[in-house]
């Protein structure tokens, strides 16, 4: 059973907004307030994963994930971040590949 | 502008190959604005919601820097009938747009709150969810990160920064396919870069080169933060991969196209903000699924 888990559609918004919560609503930067840091906090000193579900929001702009995936990176670590997440999405693969490669800049070469 | 008289041209017309004329007027529109400004239609043969929306931001725009300013038409009889159906003078002497302004369909049932936010998630989805009307058979997720960012670079680039707007409408044709508008006259993406500083290797190359570099991700945001400026990189995407169709940016001084599987820029008179055109329809969603 997954212990650390985030559904964005449905424990956030499925209707997300940009990068500040200046700009608006359902913010990255409000959703790395809220919920991400926080879940990923508790699974990381857990050791254990936190999962994360795509599917059922209506679309992830850029500055929605750097914000938010982006800043936690940016504050742990790649490694850490690495270890700790796993995606799980059918609809946002793209999204991912985004985060994983132009946010978290891992090579896979 | 001469004599305080705004004289449309016979074409006014953004997104055509031959938009000289457009861009020219707005180009000749520059401060100090007088309390009374005369808009003179009667050359023009005809205008479209997506150019009318490049007037009404400008004359926000005006507004925004003499909120005395009011504006006259001339004589109806004297507009071609065309014209005459879609414009409306008392509309011109209430534009405001707190941030944004759209066709009245998106912000049907919106609170206060909502309307006056920078960047509605609700509006940006009741857009995409428009292509129900030409039947696409899922929701257009792409399309929906894609009008995110460019609401997003208009608030934090271009709006907040001269107390303007933006703009977005859309008209459907032939229930196939809808074709879209986006502006803002919040100076332009040239003129944000420049504000904020140049690489000292753009100081001798032309605008052209900077509107490029910036889609292309080889000149980072103009906040200076290596992490932003995505927006345009995501708009490039959506071209190249025909995400989206018939792609027209304006901004400031350069035309770019999307011709042949290239970009294609072009000079002209400073815009001093910020427009795109494209349109969508079922071809790009075919596309959109196969590379997805």
């Amino acid at each position: 059973m997954e212990k650390y888990q985030i559904n964005i559609a449905k424990d956030f918004s499925d209707t997300l907004g940009g990068r500040f919560k200046k700009l608006g609503p359902s913010s990255g930067e409000e959703f790395y307030e809220e919920i991400l840091e926080k879940k990923f906090l508790l699974a990381k000193d857990k050791k254990e994963k936190l999962h994360v579900y795509l599917d059922g929001a209506k679309g992830y702009g850029s500055s929605f994930l750097d914000e938010s995936f982006g800043k936690l990176a940016r504050e742990y670590g790649v490694d850490i971040v690495l270890e700790t997440i796993v995606f799980h999405t059918e609809n946002f693969k793209r999204n991912v590949k985004y985060i994983q490669e132009m946010i978290w800049d891992i090579n896979n070469d | 502008m001469k004599n305080n008289i705004i004289l449309l041209p016979k074409k006014f017309k953004f997104n055509a190959d031959q938009n000289h004329d457009a861009i020219s007027l707005i180009s000749s529109i520059v401060p100090p604005f007088e309390d009374k400004i005369y808009v003179d239609f009667s050359k023009l043969d005809d205008i479209e919601k997506g150019d009318l929306i490049v007037l009404y931001a400008l004359v926000e725009k005006i507004k925004a820097q003499n909120s005395l300013t009011r504006f006259y038409f001339n004589n109806p009889r004297d507009m071609s009938n065309e014209v005459k159906k879609k414009v409306n003078e008392p509309i011109f002497n209430k534009v405001i747009s707190e941030n944004f302004t759209v066709d009245k369909k998106f912000t049907r049932g919106l609170n206060s709150s909502e309307l006056n936010l920078k960047i509605c998630p609700k509006i940006i989805d009741r857009v995409v969810s428009e292509l129900n009307e030409i039947h696409f058979p899922e929701y257009y997720s792409i399309f929906n990160e894609l009008l995110t960012e460019l609401v997003a670079n208009s608030v934090e680039h271009g709006s907040h920064a001269s107390q303007v707007g933006w703009w977005i409408t859309t008209k459907i044709i032939n229930e196939s396919l809808i074709e879209y508008a986006f502006v803002d006259m919040g100076g332009g993406i040239i003129q944000s870069h420049k504000n904020a500083g140049l690489p000292d290797n753009y100081v001798y190359s032309g605008d052209s080169k900077i509107v490029l570099d910036s889609m292309f991700g080889v000149l980072i945001s103009s906040t200076k933060f290596k992490n932003r400026g995505q927006g345009l990189q995501q708009l490039k995407y959506a071209v190249v991969n025909d995400v989206i169709s018939n792609f027209v940016l304006i901004t400031n001084t350069v035309t770019l196209r999307y011709k042949n599987n290239e970009f294609v820029a072009t000079k002209n008179e400073d815009f001093k903000g910020t427009y795109y055109s494209w349109t969508i329809d079922l071809n790009n969603y075919k596309k959109w699924k196969s590379i997805k």
